[in-house]
């Protein structure tokens, strides 16, 4: 095996609870994004585009979905070859001594100790596949490099007022990390940690040692290592990253990014050619547009046929859209299936739902989740998160729409 | 569909549409938004369960190599079968006239004395149709006929095609009682072009036209023995189009924009498929006005489109108005261009302010990658 500068552990295995209905049968990083991705493509295409062809990615929490969306890796240009290392899916399993789940960030990469040592390299590159964003890695593996640095770690500006829910760091003039919040209450710093972080193969090995034998450890990156190895005043060093970047782990936050896409700025430069973001792409027809539709500021892809009006909105593969159907700042997930003269607002609609005809889908603030493969009666009206169970119990009908 | 093989058989018509065909042979002719071709009989000889094909090539194969690679989409990536290329034979000034050159096939032989399966199948590359062939192959074994073609009933070809045609008159029972070339006579259907027989069969007409020296299927075989072989045509009920030439390439590609048509075709149970390329949702712009439109994956539109098919990755600017128009590839329309009835081909690009209509039956044509600048063109 030809031993590899850097390679990239890919944490992949988070349940996204805040997500609502959108990770109920699968991981966060699988969660379909921007009418054709899903959010692990980002990661994904990043390393590949980076120059990082071997990418262990660490699965926990419902797997399958994601599982089968990275097969064989080819579609990022991961595949296993000669000196390819290609993409890896590493789940928790069991050993002589009997098994664990990953328990913390920091425990699924010491469990998969084996993985990284196959490939021997100087430096590994640790990422969460659950943000929306390009960026190359190379460039931070530089200046982590030119910085002689034990540990780098991405960061990137955010909103004051956004701060207390990030990871916080504080930096000297030299970018030098000398202290690091977990979501602060008082911020003293708008500098959020990406979950990119770039190690020394040597010093993370010794660190993830210290770190699963201290039994009042949560084994996490953020809360146990990284304080750890400040305390113990490792070199540390803040990357400062310029660009788009966006955590999509709540609902709010996913819609947010998604009508990004939407704006005519050129915020992710997907149009653009030179940083192109991978997907498996699955076989579909061209997508047909109907007579006497109104369609505007909106993404739709592949497979989908569309009969109504959109607006401000996004269709992912194969969406049927009815007559007089009317659906604006939404996002509709592949294989949904909405009705005749069915009105949907600031909505997301998952996988495989189907819409029954003149239903309603709307609420007045709040963004309305409709989890997948639900069933939507028709003439229902629907304004907040709908359970399986519970369809009848928040479905009213909605006299004289149909008129 | 483990007996049956198939062969897609090397059109040399290309001169009929030379406009498109340049760099390209007729299987790799780009059509319907996203498709080429050769993806729909390929693709129903793979759905019909048929996993060992050859696909006979013409020395323009780039584009079709490129496109079909290992038939990875077809799932034709196999150990067992899979996908094969035949190179056509070399040619002669006469060949052009054959429909369905046997010669081809007699040069690949060894590809055929190697394939395991008892019957062929053989195709045109023209024909667009969603057919599921394990029904033709049925009805071949029910008639225990010799060879059965496919044939449609009441199909209208342009006038300019119909001397291109192959006309069939059928008993009641199926069975083949006349042909006639490129003259349809009252109560003939037309041939699609797609024939099975076995393979032990195609290997003793091979013999005899290796001897006589005369190579087409159609008038140097079937023709002549019409006694001799019980020929039988099964009747396609679906939707099909010959794309033969230029006219009939621009005119089944704007059927497709009927819902019915466009549903028997593409969005049938059983998929055509094609390439997949990485590219982002087609994205539709503040001020864009979109009306029935078939639209590949990539596209950015700013303007008006109405009746048209725009393949993966055209922009469309600001003003702009394209109506009954097929735009390929990668083609580029600036601000306030018109467009009507035009074939675009792959990369073109239409400067600010251009106008190209067509009045005519005929589109007007743009030859790949040309910049077309500050002209008013008018066919009529």
């Amino acid at each position: 095996m030809e031993r590899k500068e850097c390679i990239a552990m890919l944490l992949a295995g988070g349940q996204g609870s805040r997500l609502r209905r959108l990770t109920k049968n699968l991981a966060k990083p699988a969660v379909p994004f921007g009418g054709k991705y899903r959010i692990i493509d980002f990661s994904l295409s990043n390393c590949i585009n980076s120059g990082i062809d071997t990418v262990g990615i660490l699965t926990q929490y419902k797997p399958l979905v994601l599982n089968s969306y990275i097969g064989s890796g080819s579609a990022w240009d991961l595949q296993c070859g000669m000196e390819n290392g290609g993409a890896t899916i590493l789940p928790p399993y069991v050993r002589e001594n009997g098994g664990e789940w990953y328990k913390g960030t920091a425990h699924a990469i010491y469990q998969n100790f084996n993985f990284i040592e196959k490939y021997d390299p100087k430096y590994v590159l640790v990422l969460s596949g659950d943000h929306v964003y390009k960026m190359d890695y190379s460039r931070m593996l530089q200046n982590h490099k030119e910085k002689q640095a034990d540990v780098s770690i991405s960061v990137v500006e955010v909103e004051w007022d956004e701060a207390p829910r990030f990871g916080i760091m504080n930096t000297d003039k030299n970018d030098k990390i000398i202290d690091f919040e977990e979501k602060p209450q008082i911020p003293k710093s708008n500098l959020a940690s990406m979950g990119v972080y770039i190690f020394n193969w040597d010093i993370l090995k010794e660190y993830l040692k210290k770190d699963v034998s201290d039994a009042n450890s949560a084994n996490d990156f953020g809360k146990n290592v990284i304080p750890r190895m400040l305390k113990e005043d490792l070199e540390m060093c803040a990357y400062h990253f310029e660009g788009y970047w966006r955590d999509v782990g709540t609902v709010e936050s996913y819609w947010e990014a998604s009508m990004d896409m939407l704006e005519d700025t050129e915020f992710l430069n997907f149009f653009s050619s030179g940083w192109n973001i991978y997907s498996a792409s699955i076989a579909q027809p061209p997508q047909y547009i109907a007579p006497d539709v109104h369609i505007e500021r909106a993404l739709v892809s592949d497979g989908c046929l569309v009969n109504g009006d959109l607006e401000h909105s996004i269709l992912f593969p194969d969406v049927y859209i009815g007559k007089g159907s009317s659906i604006k700042d939404s996002i509709i997930m592949s294989g949904a299936r909405i009705g005749q003269g069915v009105v949907i607002r600031k909505a997301i609609i998952g996988e495989n739902v189907v819409v029954g005809n003149n239903s309603v889908i709307a609420s007045q603030d709040q963004i309305t989740v409709v989890g997948e493969e639900e069933k939507v009666l028709s003439n229902s009206q629907i304004g907040t998160v709908l359970r399986n169970e519970g369809i009848d119990d928040t479905t009213k009908t909605v006299a004289g729409l149909s008129g | 569909m483990k007996e049956v093989m198939g062969i897609i058989h090397h059109l040399k018509n290309e001169k009929k549409y030379e406009e498109i065909t340049q760099g390209r042979c007729v299987a790799a002719i780009p059509y319907g938004g996203k498709y080429r071709l050769v993806d729909f009989p390929l693709s129903n000889m793979v759905n019909s369960g048929i996993v060992n094909i050859g696909v006979i090539t013409s020395l323009n194969l780039r584009a079709l190599v490129d496109h079909l690679g290992k038939g990875e989409e077809w799932g034709l990536d196999k150990k067992k079968g899979g996908l094969f290329f035949l190179p056509t034979a070399i040619s002669e000034s006469n060949r052009d006239k054959r429909r369905l050159d046997l010669e081809d096939i007699y040069v690949n032989l060894d590809y055929l004395h190697k394939s395991v399966e008892e019957y062929v199948l053989i195709s045109g590359s023209d024909i667009v149709c969603n057919i599921d062939l394990s029904k033709v192959i049925a009805y071949h074994k029910e008639k225990k006929a010799d060879i059965t073609m496919v044939c449609k009933e009441g199909y209208k070809f342009s006038d300019k095609d119909i001397e291109q045609g192959v006309y069939l008159e059928k008993l009641t029972s199926g069975r083949v009682s006349a042909i006639s070339l490129g003259v349809p006579q009252v109560g003939m259907v037309v041939s699609m072009d797609i024939y099975i027989m076995k393979k032990s069969l195609l290997f003793s007409l091979l013999q005899d036209c290796s001897i006589k020296g005369r190579w087409d299927l159609v008038s140097d075989v079937l023709l002549s023995n019409l006694k001799e072989l019980k020929i039988f045509g099964y009747a396609y009920e679906g939707y099909v189009a010959i794309v033969n030439s230029l006219q009939s390439l621009y005119r089944h590609q704007m059927d497709l924009l009927k819902p019915e048509i466009l549903q028997d075709l593409l969005f049938s149970k059983e998929m055509i498929h094609t390439k997949l390329k990485d590219g982002p949702p087609t994205r539709y712009c503040g001020g864009s006005n979109v009306k029935n439109s078939l639209i590949a994956n990539g596209c950015q539109i700013e303007g008006s489109v109405e009746n048209s098919i725009l393949f993966r990755k055209v922009k469309i600017g600001r003003g702009a108005v394209i109506r009954n128009s097929i735009l390929m590839p990668k083609v580029e329309i600036g601000e306030d261009v018109v467009l009507d009835k035009v074939i675009l081909d792959k990369g073109v690009c239409v400067k600010k302010g251009t106008k190209l209509l067509s009045d005519s039956e005929e589109p007007i044509v743009i030859e790949k990658n040309k910049v077309i600048r500050g002209e008013v063109q008018v066919k009529c």
